[in-house]
Parts: C-alpha cells; sequence; structure tokens
C-alpha cells in the first residue's frame, strides 16, 4: 500500500511542491503580519485562512490529473497485471489526495496555533473555539474539491476536467460564503465528501481497465 | 437494480442537489438584493418627534424622513430642539444575513446562538464560569507606564484569577451587550440575576425569578445582534435630542420631582454617565418586555416586541423574539446627578425610568417597526414603514420601479426548488432562525410558500388552497418531468418498479431529479429486436418490449396450407 502511495505522491509531485510552495508564501506573510504587521484583532486573523483559495484548486487538479492519466495511460491496467486489488490502487489514489491537503493545511494551522499561544490576545477557551471552527471547514473544503476532481478527471477530453472542476470547485467554494463555519457547513461537506468518494469508487471500479 | 448502482444514483443526486441550490441560491440573492436596493431611502427610515417619552415636550409627529447628522441639521426645524425617535433599515441588513461567513467573523456574539464572546470577554461553557481577560497600565518604580493583562473568572459565587470550583457554575447565561466590566446577567437554571463587577472583583445576587413563574427569559438589554452585524450599515434603532448641539444628553425637569436639574439618556450612553443603573430592561421568550427594578427587587412589564406587518397581514400587535430578523429595545432614563458636573465623579445618582423605544424589522426583512411605550407599559406611538402608502412587506413586490418584474423573476426561480423543499417551507414555521433564513439553500424559509405558511392560521382551508396555487408551477413542472422519464425509461428498459421510484423521486425533487436521470440513464447504444422490431439493450437477456432472448427459435413449417 506504501509503494502505492508514494507512486501517487511521485507520479504528481508537481502538485506537492506547488502547494507546498505557495502555502509557505501564504505562511511567511501571515506570521509578518502577526508579529510585524497591524493584526490586533483575533477575527482578521480567521479571515486570513482564506487566502487558501488558491490552493483549493490546486486540489481539485491533483484528483483530475489522478483520474484523467489513469484513463488515457491505462495506469490502473498496467498495475492489475500486480497482485494489487482496485480498491488499493484508489485507495492509494486518495489517501496521496488528503495527504496534499494536509501539506497545504498543516503549515497554516501550525503558524495559527503558534501565534496564537504566543500572542496571547484572547482567552484560552476561545483559541478552541475559533480555532477549529475556522480550520476544519476550509481543510473539508479542499478535500471536497479533490474528491470533485476525481470525478471530472474520469474522461478522455482535457476541457471537461479541467474548466468543469474548476467551475464546481468555485460553486463549493461559495458554500462556504454562504453557510459560515457553523454545523451546516461541516454536515453538507462531509455529506459530499461521501457522495463524491462514493461516485468515485463506482465509476473507477465498474469500468473494464 | 444493484445496491451499488443505487448508491451511486443517490450519491450524483446528493451532487445535482448541492450545485443546483446553490445555483439557485446566487439567482435569488441577485433579485432580493435589487428589491431591497429599490427601497426608497425615505421609506426605509422611521421616526418619532418628540419621542413622547421626554416631560414637557408636545405631542410627536410621525414620519417616514431622512435621518440626519450633526452636519445636517437644521437649526429652523421646529422640532430640532426635542428628542427623536429613529431607526433606519438599510439593504445591507439583507446582504449581512445572506452570508454566513461575514456573521461569523463579525459577530463577537450572538443572543440566540448563547455563544457570547468579545476580544475580552467571554463565557467559558466547559468551566461555567465567564472569563475576563483586559489589558491595564501600571507604573513601575522608576516611574514607567507598564502594560500588564489579567485574566479573571466569575461564577455565582465570586470572582477569582484561577477558575476554581467554589465559584461554582454558571449554566444557561443570558448576558447583555457588554461594553463596560460591570454588567448584570441572568441564569436561566437557576432563574436568578446577578451583577458582575470585575473592575471592584464582587458578584452581587439579584432578584431570582420562583419557580412557578413560566417566564423564560431571552436577553437583557435587549438587541439581538451586534452593531458590526446589523447596526451601523445595516440597521439602527436610537433615540436623540439635539439641544444645544449636544447629542448626549437633555436637560430636563421632571413632573413631581424636586427642582433639581435632571438629564435625560438613552440606554446606550447612560452606563457613562451612571454606572449604578438599577434598570436592567430583559425580554421573555414571547416577546414581552420587563423592566428589572434592582432596587426594589421587582419585574414589571415595560413594553413587547411590536410585530412589522408582513406580506400577509397578521393583526397580532406583538411578536416573539424567534420571529424576527432584528429587533432592539432602548429605554430612556432620567438622571439626578450631584454634582451635576459629568466631569467629576458623582456622590450621589437617582435614576428614573421615563419609557422606552422598541424597534423590530420582520424575518424577511422587508417591514420594520418603531413602538413607544411609556414607564406603565403601555403602547402611546407606533409606526411601520411603507412605500407609498402600502405596508413595504407588501409594496417593497410591486410598487418601485421594476420591483413587478423582480418579484416574477423570484417566483420563477423558488418555483425551479423541488417541491419537495417548497412544501417543507410551508410547513417549516419558526424552525429556521429568522437570521438563517436568507441562507437557507433547501427549504427557504423567506420563499413566498415559507412567508404564506407562517400567515393566516385563522383561515386554514383558504390558506391550504392559496399554498397549492402557490405550488403549482413547481408541481407541473415536476409532473411533466416525470412523465419524460417514464416515457425514457421504458424505452430504456428500466423495471416498472425503477420507472415508478424515478417518478416519484421526480415529482418531490423536480429539476435535480431529472438532471440527475439524465446523467445516470442507460447511454450504451441499443440494438434492434429481431423479434419485435424496437431498440433493445445489449447488457439484458431478454427484449424488454417482447421479452425474447437473444436465440430465437427457428421458424418451422405449419403443417396446414392454403390451397385455392
Amino acid at each position: 500500500m506504501w509503494t502505492l502511495i508514494k507512486r501517487e505522491i511521485e507520479d504528481n509531485y508537481i502538485f506537492f511542491v506547488i502547494t507546498l510552495l505557495i502555502t509557505l508564501i501564504f505562511c511567511a506573510i501571515f506570521a509578518w503580519q502577526i508579529y510585524y504587521g497591524n493584526f490586533r484583532d483575533v477575527l482578521v486573523l480567521v479571515t486570513s485562512l482564506w487566502n487558501v483559495f488558491p490552493l483549493v484548486l490546486i486540489f481539485c487538479g491533483l484528483g483530475a490529473a489522478q483520474m484523467y492519466w489513469d484513463r488515457t495511460k491505462k495506469i490502473s491496467a498496467l498495475l492489475a497485471t500486480l497482485p494489487v486489488g482496485r480498491g488499493q490502487i484508489f485507495s492509494a489514489r486518495v489517501i496521496a489526495g488528503f495527504l496534499l491537503v494536509v501539506t497545504g493545511m498543516f503549515p497554516l494551522a501550525a503558524v495559527t496555533v503558534v501565534a496564537i499561544l504566543t500572542k496571547p490576545l484572547i482567552p484560552g477557551s476561545l483559541v478552541r473555539l475559533i480555532f477549529p471552527q475556522a480550520m476544519a471547514p476550509v481543510f473539508l473544503l479542499g478535500f471536497v474539491c479533490y474528491c470533485v476532481g476525481l470525478q471530472a478527471g474520469w474522461t478522455s477530453s482535457k476541457i471537461v476536467p479541467t474548466l468543469g472542476s474548476i467551475v464546481i470547485s468555485v460553486i463549493l467554494i461559495s458554500l462556504i460564503a454562504i453557510k459560515g463555519f457553523g454545523w451546516e457547513s461541516y454536515l453538507l461537506l462531509i455529506l459530499l465528501i461521501s457522495a463524491c468518494l462514493a461516485r468515485a469508487w463506482h465509476t473507477f471500479s465498474k469500468v473494464p481497465l | 437494480m444493484s445496491g451499488s448502482k443505487m448508491i451511486n444514483i443517490i450519491a450524483r443526486g446528493f451532487i445535482v442537489l448541492v450545485i443546483f441550490s446553490l445555483i439557485l441560491f446566487w439567482a435569488r440573492f441577485r433579485c432580493w438584493n435589487k428589491l431591497f436596493s429599490n427601497i426608497p431611502e425615505s421609506s426605509r427610515i422611521l421616526a418619532i418627534y418628540p419621542s413622547g417619552l421626554i416631560p414637557g415636550e408636545p405631542p410627536p409627529h410621525f414620519s417616514n424622513k431622512k435621518g440626519y447628522t450633526m452636519s445636517e441639521l437644521d437649526p429652523n426645524e421646529p422640532n430640532v430642539h426635542f428628542s427623536q425617535v429613529h431607526c433606519s433599515l438599510e439593504p445591507q441588513l439583507f446582504f449581512n444575513n445572506a452570508f454566513g461567513i461575514l456573521k461569523t467573523l463579525s459577530t463577537p456574539y450572538d443572543i440566540n446562538e448563547k455563544i457570547y464572546y468579545n476580544n475580552y470577554l467571554c463565557f467559558d461553557k466547559r468551566k461555567g464560569l465567564i472569563v475576563s481577560r483586559y489589558k491595564y497600565e501600571e507604573r513601575s518604580d522608576a516611574g514607567e507606564m507598564i502594560a500588564k493583562s489579567i485574566e479573571l473568572f466569575a461564577g455565582p459565587h465570586g470572582v477569582s484569577q484561577t477558575p476554581e470550583p467554589s465559584l461554582g457554575r454558571f449554566n444557561d447565561l443570558i448576558m447583555g451587550d457588554i461594553q463596560s466590566r460591570s454588567f448584570w446577567i441572568y441564569d436561566n437554571k437557576l432563574r436568578q440575576f446577578y451583577l458582575l463587577d470585575f473592575v471592584e472583583r464582587t458578584v452581587k445576587k439579584g432578584i431570582q425569578l420562583e419557580k412557578s413563574n413560566t417566564r423564560e427569559l431571552v436577553a437583557i438589554e435587549i438587541i439581538n445582534s451586534w452593531p458590526y452585524y446589523s447596526g451601523s450599515v445595516g440597521w439602527i434603532s436610537s433615540v436623540k435630542w439635539i439641544e444645544k448641539y449636544k447629542w448626549e444628553y437633555k436637560e430636563i425637569t421632571v413632573m413631581g420631582e424636586s427642582n433639581e436639574k435632571w438629564y435625560c439618556f438613552s440606554q446606550d450612553m447612560i452606563k457613562t454617565y451612571a454606572p449604578a443603573q438599577p434598570y436592567v430592561s430583559v425580554l421573555d421568550k414571547t416577546g414581552q418586555i420587563y423592566i428589572y427594578d434592582s432596587n426594589e427587587e421587582s419585574l414589571k412589564p415595560a413594553g413587547y416586541l411590536p410585530r412589522p406587518p408582513s406580506l400577509f397581514m397578521s393583526n397580532e400587535p406583538q411578536s416573539q423574539p424567534k420571529e424576527l430578523l432584528v429587533y432592539k429595545a432602548l429605554p430612556v432614563y432620567a438622571i439626578l446627578r450631584t454634582p451635576p458636573d459629568f466631569n467629576k465623579p458623582p456622590e450621589r445618582v437617582e435614576v428614573k425610568y421615563l419609557g422606552m423605544n422598541v424597534s423590530s424589522v420582520s424575518r424577511e426583512g422587508t417591514a420594520m417597526t418603531l413602538a413607544v411605550f411609556d414607564p406603565n407599559g403601555k403602547q402611546i406611538y407606533r409606526v411601520n414603514t411603507n412605500i407609498n402608502g402600502i405596508p413595504s412587506a407588501q409594496a417593497i413586490y410591486t410598487q418601485p420601479p421594476g420591483s413587478s418584474l423582480l418579484t416574477a423573476i423570484e417566483y420563477g426561480i423558488e418555483s425551479l426548488q423541488p417541491p419537495l423543499f417548497e412544501l417543507a417551507s410551508y410547513l417549516c414555521d419558526d424552525i429556521i432562525k429568522p437570521s438563517a433564513g436568507y441562507r437557507s439553500l433547501f427549504i427557504l424559509p423567506n420563499s413566498f410558500m415559507g412567508m404564506l405558511g407562517r400567515a393566516m392560521p385563522q383561515r386554514f382551508v383558504e390558506k391550504q388552497i392559496l399554498a397549492l396555487l402557490w405550488m403549482c408551477p413547481s408541481l407541473i413542472l415536476s409532473v411533466w418531468l416525470s412523465n419524460k422519464i417514464r416515457k425514457d425509461a421504458k424505452l430504456t428498459g428500466l423495471s416498472s418498479m425503477a420507472v415508478k421510484a424515478w417518478m416519484a423521486g421526480t415529482i418531490a425533487f423536480g429539476l435535480p431529479a431529472y438532471i440527475t436521470y439524465r446523467l445516470t440513464r442507460y447511454k450504451e447504444v441499443m440494438i434492434t429486436c429481431r423479434n419485435c422490431g424496437k431498440l433493445r439493450r445489449p447488457d439484458m437477456d431478454t427484449c424488454h418490449h417482447c421479452g425474447s432472448k437473444w436465440d430465437l427459435p427457428e421458424l418451422v413449417a405449419p403443417n396446414w396450407r392454403i390451397c385455392d
């Protein structure tokens, strides 16, 4: 399984590199603003998390790329000749996507935690309230977009996965703008992830390799 | 139909439904935004001046008028020296409510959600304590000012620097609009008022309501939304007096009192001048407002939340808090202070309650009412927003230029919503909070069906017929689509059970169900059946039209012949 995950990461290393680069730039700007800028309000701090939207499109791109290359280059057909099941191939793919989302979100989360701990602007109980409230839906949104990419990529056309997944991602991003950081966002995003994964797995498992 | 295929259809259907609902949300948003922007500015502001609350002033005029600022003050206006009660409804109120992200980012606390916090003060539900963290400056031995911060914890039994168990626990807590570090709170579970003072580090118990008393209080210092959220840019309610170009307070003579000079304040200013104010306004679940007098340890009726007119008119004068988008009650007080110089610390402060003004905005955000109550809680004046003399809740759809077309478009968009959700909007009543109404994706409490559902409880039959008529376009579309599915499903060889399921699903979920069907229907090329000549599916053993198998039996010549 680890070999499969490693192969997925190696095949799509460019997505990981770009994600890491963008995240580090955001983190640097973010940290500078906290320690040297005019960051006084913790709520403004939360808004900075919305800088991650370009990342969301990269996550979507990875999902689409994984499925697109699989279909056009017959990667799964090749792997199926080895003692590997479709379930393992699909799981490895999804885990790689999950790791990409973590790569994008974790440094930002870490910087936010450090900032909150080292700049005691607010009571400790609030940190617990605000931090997961803001980060969790953004993380889930990133993963939803990756799952949307998985579905959009399962075609031999290049335009559909690119434009289709971008349009759907933009529409889905507005979900958080509308619903905010409440439980409704969590519920909808988790249901969307489940639905997208179920769809992607159904497509992947039924199509002859 | 196999289990995995069923899951695939449900999964795809859900994705389609969410994306479809998001697209409809933006279309509705565009329409509503335009409808709200079309309301003339003069119809958005209500004013009563003189307010009727200040002793010695003449009876008031009622007006839909443009609000004024200091710079716009006209000294020739005859009523300019009298107190004015006014409130203003701005389109941004709708905008702010339509986006949950704005609410999360700009609302330090929400009384309805019972989460209370601002930069330095919050209620820690886990500990059951109110936490106050604030910065202060202290002079060092070297004479330099050093910034320090302190965190204090308050429970029913006291205030401490550490969260000790001996402080006790607050439970179902209601706090007001906390601006100072001394304020009143009420615990619904303990049914007890407390006066918290983080400066003196004391907790003073107030009145405890009796168990038999069914009143459940929902707010202290009644305002249900934070000014960032709906105040200066969305909705304002205030009492102003501009005598001698001063906004802060008004010098008056209180009838029946001594000849000493009293000063008049609205609630939002009184804390500055009378820190030990004895009155607290509280609101209960039914919309009744009380004044809690901490000197007399009594709770007296002071007014109620007025019900703004709705599209389907209701005659009830009072509204419950859960039925209103925003509301605010502003008591007015007279203060007798010794010495009268407000720059000096007071030796004696006497406070007298003069009455209050209460404003409320309907849950759809289309109407606003302003009412004035005397000190005994009797309503003395009341005005509603209107456009060309018609209540704004109705006029907004027809009166401003272009609004009829926008209303038609809005209705068309709402009719694309699945009939099941339309029905749910009709039945949901007040389950969805007013502030969440504009953010709803599936069940739409602010749609025409939602408004109808909340209206006319006394005319049951008429209401049901009207609802059915209102749903007609949506139902007709669903039935038409389900019929299309039936015809197509028969051609593609779906079982009669599956056809029925798709038809029922389409009648319930409308267009999203139809899109899901089109996306999941059988797409392979079909083959002509050798027996019946119709198109049949290559993946099925028998023709779904005539039931013949792939291998037809050879034609056997009959034993009979036709002879001339």
